[in-house]
């Protein structure tokens, strides 16, 4: 369960979105930021996917995380 | 891709065997992995966790033909198949198998909708992928190949920071760091093609 806060920061993100720009998720397809609002604002399983996906990039730049390479 | 190849490195193209659209079924994959036995396969279409999709989504690879994987290095833009079908591919024989654990992600812009080679927004997801293969063509070893593509990643995230329209980018960059961290690989990492 997202809790509204988050779902707000997340929406409030998108917002900042040109609206010419379209997001491709792999096989479940093709979203404009209008498209994307809605599913994060439904909760379906592609706006919790989209959540996650920010929550995660939010989290690794406070920990000044970004400009790391992963280890092979 | 043909092309891209045989700039990379003077390869005749009679070398390089290139199936797309109709002909990316399961049937001819598997008699190019069979008859012709590449050294290096390079996947890129839909995939899940267990499978690779070719032309109208049908499976191309996955667990039961894996075995036809073997003694290959195997790169795979294909969403999830670094998760599970990796794995199975190395237990049945392939030298590396590297790819994506998760959903790969990508922007675009509507306004290059008729020109997607020219979109700028694409090119920072699939310029790692295309270094990648560069340094495998090249000859370096798997473990080299990845660090160039993640390196690659970096310098794509440093370029989107801090370019004019930084603050609009701020989703592009998420995204792309986010298939950074989902970049896998299984296998022998210390082999070259």
């Amino acid at each position: 369960m997202v809790s509204t806060d988050i779902k707000k920061l997340v929406i409030e993100r998108i917002e900042r979105i040109p609206e010419n720009h379209k997001i491709s998720i792999g096989s479940l397809g093709s979203f404009s930021k209008q498209q994307l609002k809605k599913e994060v604002k439904d909760g379906s399983s592609i706006g919790k996917k989209f959540i996650e996906r920010e929550l995660a990039f939010i989290r690794a730049q406070a920990r000044g995380e970004l400009l790391r390479p992963k280890e092979f | 891709m043909k092309n891209f190849i045989s700039k990379i490195k003077n390869i005749e193209s009679k070398y390089t065997h290139m199936l797309e659209g109709v002909r990316l079924n399961k049937i001819n994959v598997l008699k190019i992995l069979d008859k012709v036995k590449p050294e290096l396969v390079l996947f890129n279409g839909h995939g899940s966790e267990v499978s690779i999709h070719g032309n109208n989504d049908e499976v191309i690879m996955d667990i039961s033909n894996a075995k036809s994987l073997n003694e290959k290095i195997v790169h795979a833009l294909s969403c999830r198949a670094g998760k599970e079908l990796g794995s199975k591919a190395i237990e049945a024989g392939a030298h590396s198998f590297m790819g994506y654990d998760d959903d790969f992600i990508f922007w675009n812009d509507e306004n290059y909708a008729g020109t997607p080679l020219k979109d700028p927004l694409v090119k920072p997801f699939f310029s790692p992928t295309l270094r990648l293969i560069a340094s495998l063509i090249k000859g370096n070893t798997v473990r080299e190949a990845l660090r160039k593509s993640q390196e690659e990643y970096i310098h794509q995230i440093e370029k989107l920071s801090t370019s004019e329209s930084g603050e609009n980018n701020a989703h592009i960059i998420g995204d792309l760091w986010t298939d950074q961290q989902h970049q896998v690989a299984h296998g022998n990492l210390d082999i070259n093609f």
